[in-house]
């Protein structure tokens, strides 16, 4: 049998774990019906798509906010991020006095931080963009900060013999280098970026999944829980998939 | 002989090393006429790179001048070109983009400078792979590109760093010749690296020998094989006792020794390789 090469290399790579995923439903599902589980201990799996479609509206409503503090968090961890890595690679001061700082910064548990900001900041959208810009920048100042100093000497000295100034050589060596390590900070970002929106709605706030996860939970209503929950997972999911299509845009020598 | 394209005369260089100071060069006279195709022979560590470096101005020498066409002031880099060992080209660079380089560097717009390119690709073996970016071009072609954009780089001189060292030995020999063409058509002053003994000889007008630690000229001759140089040439009489000496001379040298062989001609017909020199 002659199988188109292309489909049968897509069915090899997520059908293993489509089948899992199926599976381990199936078994949540079977389990809760076979164990007479309360719905609002633990909903079957098939409930969790009925609960999203009643509570649709706020649903929508509170992803676009999480969904903007997110955006917002990432935005302000690139320019930062970037900003940062580029003076670290270029200064040996800054270098000294900003580095430890910015891995001290991933030392402070969230759990101590986000009330801490709730209190400075109010509860509205900024103190949760500041918890996504503490998460995200630093996988991508780490990766950039390599990936300028990784050049190898000597593309350098061959652009110095052209005459090059240090301008041309960042532009023309060091920043195009750069790039490949910068999208893989900026991947890691992009799949943990959720997780500080999140918390910080846990923690404080009016609107959000976050908010609404912790609104949901007293009353039992499970469902409408996993519901938010497997938004969140999706949300992630786009986004990582969102930095993976930018690379493949930019970075068009990268594509496989 | 002030119309030397390269005098280099007395220069000397010392790096500190993790033993103490290391003595990379020692006194080197060398010229090259205008339009001389002149090859530097020498093992790894007897500071061929950091000769080459010095002629590019990427470092100053301890003691000695540097002229170019003349003129020992005024800035060399932009006035050389040079490639290194490796070919370096930039991955996230079309072969075009990649060969423009040093003309970008210069400011020339980036249209103007591919228009300036496009015409030489067909020369150098890269016509159809314009567009394609380097790791989908061979090792010959990598290192054609490489010389490209050498040749673009402009400059009074070209310094030529052990260009095709990474080759296997069929494409460097096709690549010799190829260089050799160019250079016929170009007649462009350059200065050759190699630690290969055959290719030195292959290509050079005059032959320099470099002994290693410190680096200094053990032996400066001219090659009167007639050009255009054939393959054939390479086991010709004259070339024969040519290599010969030069194996002499680098045999004697501390510190390097030639790999053992039984019986020199019948070696170099089956393996051209096993002649390179090796540090001890």
């Amino acid at each position: 049998m002659r199988v188109d090469t292309r489909a049968s290399a897509v069915m090899r790579r997520w059908l293993p774990p489509l089948a899992l995923l199926l599976l381990l439903l199936l078994a949540w599902e079977a389990a809760v019906h076979l164990g007479e589980v309360a719905p609002w201990l633990l909903p079957p799996p098939s409930a969790i798509p009925g609960a999203i479609i009643d509570d649709g509206g706020d649903l929508l409503r509170h992803t676009l906010v999480t969904l903007q503090e997110v955006a917002l968090g990432l935005a302000v961890s690139i320019l930062f991020g970037l900003l940062v890595a580029v003076a670290i690679a270029f200064s040996p001061l800054i270098e000294r006095a900003l580095y430890p700082l910015v891995v001290a910064s991933q030392t402070v548990p969230l759990p101590v931080l986000a009330p801490l900001l709730l209190i400075f900041l109010g509860y509205g959208v900024l103190p949760k963009v500041v918890l996504v810009t503490l998460i995200c920048f630093f996988p991508i100042v780490v990766n950039t900060v390599d990936g300028l100093r990784g050049v190898n000497p000597e593309a350098l000295n061959l652009l110095r013999t052209y005459g090059a100034s240090r301008w041309q050589l960042f532009k023309m060596v060091r920043w195009p280098a750069a790039l490949p390590f910068f999208f893989s900070g900026l991947r890691v970002a992009a799949a943990v970026s959720v997780i500080g929106a999140v918390f910080g709605e846990l923690i404080g706030a009016s609107s959000g999944l976050g908010y609404y996860i912790r609104h949901e939970t007293p009353l039992f209503h499970t469902a409408a829980v996993y519901g938010a929950t497997l938004i969140l997972m999706l949300l992630g999911v786009v986004l990582f998939l969102l930095v993976r299509a930018a690379e493949w845009l930019l970075l068009p020598w990268q594509r496989k | 002989m002030a119309d030397l394209a390269l005098q280099v005369k007395g220069v000397s260089k010392a790096f500190a090393g993790a033993a103490g100071m290391i003595q990379a060069l020692l006194d080197i006279d060398l010229g090259a006429a205008p339009g001389e195709l002149v090859t530097i022979i020498g093992a790894s560590g007897s500071g061929k790179s950091t000769l080459f470096n010095l002629i590019a101005s990427l470092d100053e020498p301890d003691s000695g001048t540097i002229q170019i066409a003349g003129e020992a002031t005024g800035p060399r880099l932009g006035r050389v070109a040079y490639m290194p060992q490796n070919d370096l080209l930039f991955p996230w660079r079309t072969t075009l983009d990649n060969v423009i380089l040093p003309l970008e560097v210069r400011g020339v717009p980036r249209a103007a400078a591919r228009r300036q390119a496009l015409p030489f690709f067909a020369q150098f073996g890269l016509a159809g792979f314009e567009a394609a970016y380097p790791r989908a071009l061979s090792g010959g072609m990598r290192s054609r590109a490489a010389f490209l954009r050498t040749v673009l780089a402009g400059g009074d001189l070209l310094l030529l760093d052990e260009p095709f060292g990474a080759l296997d030995a069929l494409t460097r020999s096709q690549m010799q010749e190829w260089l050799l063409q160019v250079w016929e058509r170009e007649r462009r002053t350059t200065l050759f690296i190699t630690h290969d003994v055959d290719e030195a000889i292959f290509l050079a007008d005059r032959l320099y020998v470099l002994t290693p630690r410190p680096g200094r000229i053990a032996l400066t001759t001219p090659v009167d094989l007639p050009r255009p140089r054939t393959p054939e040439m390479l086991t010709s009489p004259a070339f024969m006792a040519l290599k010969a000496q030069l194996l002499q001379v680098l045999r004697h040298t501390p510190g390097v020794e030639p790999v053992p062989t039984i019986d020199e001609e019948a070696t170099q017909i089956s393996d051209p390789d096993s002649l390179l020199l090796r540090r001890r």
